[in-house]
Order: C-alpha cells, then sequence, then structure tokens
C-alpha cells in the first residue's frame, strides 16, 4: 500500500490496522479488570437481595406475631383488680421509630450495591456508545471535507454487437470509508472506556474497602436482631399456645364446637412458628452470606497493586500489538 | 425437669441482662417450658403458667433494650454509609464526565462540519 500524497486516500487506508490495534490495546486493558468488577458487582448484588427482602419481611411478621401475642396478653389481663387492664397502653415490638431505622440501612446498602453496579458497568453505557458513534462520525466528516476525495472502481460485463466487453469504471469516493469512519468511532469509545477503567479501578477499591466495617457491622447487628426476635417469637409463641391450653384444661364444659375450634388453633400456631423460625434462619444465613461476600471483594481488591496493574497492562500491550500486526495482514477495505 | 429449676433472686434484675444472666432466664424458661408441655393437671399448668409468664417478661424486657440498642446502633451505621455511598456518587459523576466530555467534542466537531458545509469550496 503506498501513500498517493501527504493526505491521500492509502495512507488513511494504511492507519486501519494502527486503530485496531490501539483499540485492542485500550480493550484488553480495560476488559480485564472491568469484567472481573462486573462480576463480583453482580455477586454482591445477588447475595444483597435477599437480606433486604427478607429483613424486612421479618421485622413485619415479627411485629404481627407480637401483636397477636398482645390480644392474648389482653384476655389474660383482662379481669386483674391490679393493675387494671388498659388496652391503650399496648405496644407493637418494634415502634416506627425501630423500624425506620433499620429500613433506612438497608436502604442506604441497597443504594450502595446498586452504585457499585453501575460503576462496575461504567464502560457498559448507552451514552458513552451514542457519544463515541457521534464523534467518530464527526471526525470523519471533518476528514472527509479537508481530504482529498478517494475512489474506487466497478467493473461491469457488458456485450456489444454479440462480444462480451469488461468496462472498469471509477467513481469518486469518501476519503474515510464508512469502516474506517466506524474504526474511528470504536477508538474514541476503547478510549473512553480505558480512561473510565482506569478511574474505577483507581478509586473504587478504596470505597469498596472503606464500607466494608460498616457491611460487616450491619451483618453483625441483624444477625443479632434475628437472635433477639427469634428469642422474642419463642416467648410470644410459648404464652400464645401455653395460655390457650390452660383456658381449654379450665373450660372443659363449655361448647363443644367452640373448644374443637380452639383446640384445632394450636397446631396452626405451631406451624406458624416454624415458619417464622426459618424466614429468621434464612435471614441470619443471608446475612452471613453478604458479609463473606464483601469481605471476598475487598480481599481481592487488595490484591491488586498498581505494579501488577502496569505489568498486566505491558502483557496485554504486547498482545493488542501482536493483534494489531494480524489486522495489518488483513485486506483493509 | 432434670436439674431442678435455676434459683434467680425475686426483684426487678437490671435491664439489659447480662450474659450470665440473660442463659439462666432463659434456661429457666426452657425447664418451666418443659415441665408445662409434659402437664396435664389444669392447677399445675397454671402455677407453671405463671411462673414462666414472669420469666417471660424478664426476657421479653430485655428484648426489648436489644432491639433499642440495635436501633441506636443502625442508625449510628446509617450515618457511615452514607459517607461511603456519597463517595461512590462523586465517583459516578466522574465517570460520567467522561462520557460528557465525549460528548462535547462531538458536538463541537459536529458543528465546525455543519459552519464547514455553509463553505462548499473549501
Amino acid at each position: 500500500m503506498k501513500s498517493r500524497d501527504v493526505w491521500g486516500v492509502e495512507r488513511i487506508t494504511y492507519r486501519t490496522p494502527v486503530i485496531a490495534a490501539v483499540v485492542t490495546v485500550l480493550c484488553l486493558a480495560t476488559s480485564g479488570c472491568m469484567q472481573k468488577l462486573q462480576k463480583q458487582a453482580t455477586v454482591l448484588s445477588a447475595a444483597t437481595a435477599p437480606v433486604v427482602d427478607l429483613a424486612a419481611q421479618s421485622y413485619k411478621d415479627a411485629n404481627e406475631i407480637h401483636d397477636l401475642r398482645v390480644d392474648y396478653d389482653a384476655v389474660v389481663n383482662f379481669d386483674k383488680t391490679s393493675p387494671v387492664y388498659n388496652p391503650r397502653t399496648i405496644k407493637p415490638l418494634l415502634s416506627e421509630k425501630d423500624m425506620d431505622a433499620r429500613l433506612a440501612v438497608l436502604k442506604a446498602l441497597q443504594v450502595y450495591v446498586k452504585q457499585v453496579q453501575a460503576i462496575a458497568n461504567g464502560t457498559e453505557s448507552k451514552g458513552l456508545d451514542d457519544a463515541s458513534a457521534s464523534l467518530g462520525s464527526g471526525l470523519a466528516g471533518l476528514g472527509n471535507t479537508f481530504l482529498p476525495p478517494g475512489s474506487s472502481s466497478q467493473t461491469a460485463t457488458i456485450t456489444q454487437g454479440g462480444t462480451s466487453v469488461t468496462e472498469t469504471t471509477t467513481v469518486a469516493a469518501d476519503a474515510i470509508s464508512p469502516a474506517a469512519q466506524n474504526g474511528i468511532g470504536v477508538a474514541v469509545k476503547a478510549l473512553g472506556q480505558f480512561l473510565i477503567s482506569r478511574k474505577v479501578n483507581k478509586e473504587l477499591p478504596g470505597l469498596v474497602a472503606k464500607m466494608d466495617p460498616s457491611i460487616q457491622t450491619l451483618c453483625n447487628f441483624l444477625s443479632k436482631d434475628v437472635d433477639t426476635l427469634k428469642s422474642q417469637e419463642q416467648n410470644d409463641f410459648n404464652f400464645m399456645i401455653n395460655h390457650q391450653t390452660q383456658f381449654l384444661m379450665d373450660n372443659k364444659t363449655m361448647d363443644a364446637g367452640a373448644r374443637r375450634e380452639l383446640i384445632m388453633k394450636l397446631p396452626e400456631m405451631v406451624r406458624k412458628q416454624r415458619t417464622a423460625d426459618e424466614e429468621l434462619d434464612a435471614l441470619k444465613a443471608a446475612a452471613l452470606n453478604l458479609a463473606k461476600t464483601h469481605s471476598d471483594l475487598v480481599k481481592d481488591e487488595q490484591a491488586k497493586t498498581p505494579e501488577s496493574f502496569a505489568t498486566k497492562l505491558g502483557e496485554l500491550a504486547d498482545a493488542g500489538e501482536n493483534l494489531g500486526k494480524f489486522y495489518s495482514s488483513l485486506p483493509s477495505k | 425437669m432434670s436439674a431442678g429449676p435455676i434459683q434467680i433472686n425475686s426483684g426487678q434484675p437490671e435491664i439489659p441482662l447480662s450474659v450470665e444472666l440473660r442463659t439462666a432466664y432463659e434456661e429457666l424458661d426452657a425447664q418451666y417450658e418443659d415441665a408445662i408441655e409434659n402437664t396435664s393437671d389444669p392447677a399445675l399448668h397454671a402455677s407453671l403458667l405463671a411462673s414462666q409468664d414472669a420469666v417471660g417478661q424478664v426476657i421479653s424486657l430485655d428484648n426489648d433494650a436489644r432491639i433499642k440498642q440495635n436501633t441506636d446502633a443502625f442508625s449510628a451505621l446509617l450515618g457511615q454509609m452514607n459517607v461511603t455511598n456519597q463517595g461512590l456518587s462523586d465517583l459516578k459523576d466522574q465517570i460520567d464526565r467522561v462520557t460528557g466530555h465525549i460528548a462535547m467534542f462531538a458536538g463541537i466537531v459536529n458543528g465546525i462540519n455543519k459552519v464547514l458545509s455553509l463553505f462548499p469550496g473549501i
């Protein structure tokens, strides 16, 4: 491939493999770390979802169970003279303030995970795609304005007086081919991705490490909450079942049908207790899993050093150069 | 009840309970529960139940105190998490600015192209 003049078409064509090589180097430098980070962010998100869902449901259920116990409490205390039973003094297990504090932290946890995910996926955005394509097309347009037009040949076979004749016609073409224009857009995007990934790799590990003590503390408190709620649920169910049993023991002569219905409620209470227990056990397991997942993420990020990254980048550049040579060997148009 | 009920001094214990006292109350509650579940005598059942209720009330008060303690801890934690979340938000803004700069250059180049198209002689 020869250069026709200083700004000639062939020269632009010759640069296509160079663009490909640059793109390859940038893409390789970007993709390794970012893909791993994206995968880790997805794992973190998967570990977070059950914690948030189960915690919100467990708090709600614990309050509902306790409310039921409070109803049984009313029956036990109604006829007492000291203190006189007053239904207006009843309280939920978790007050609005208690619930709000927990839900606010869970919300902050969701925000954190969503942001980590958004940042990890920062190199794959429609905004970057659109901006890169637009700049690529603009630069190509600028090149086509200033550079001499290229040419392309079209060959056609026509029949004149019974004889077939092959005619070659040359037509004007843009200096920068659509393929090269596309290549510029891809190169711009690769550069954008490289800049983003450099920023992300530099700052995100520090922020994730900074958050880790909060995540560990949160999971620890959730685990403690589970122990407390489980204790209270056991307390509440024992109270309800035992007082219902006492009532049935004391009222053997009551209406047989009504008594039968009350007896049949006892196994139902046990089933509810088991379901609540399972829910709390699942929440505790999810909290432990989240703590471990986040801890693993921090350890993994800390294992990366700038030196190892630079070495890796060098290897990637070599690999990119080799790939660039491979691209050079391909037909450019 | 194999080992007999654990004796706890009468009177209201200090809430929150110490770990040892809490364990003692839980063990006592479990022993009452075990006895209740194996009694069909209404009078004995009522007597055991009254005692269990007293123990259960102390455990409930301690649970309530623990919930309140955790509420304070969660509130304190929220502040720390929000600081890191702000840092992430700033990083996200910086990333968006890279895209914004490319879009801005694209706008400039496209603007130049538009101007140049008005001068076909160039």
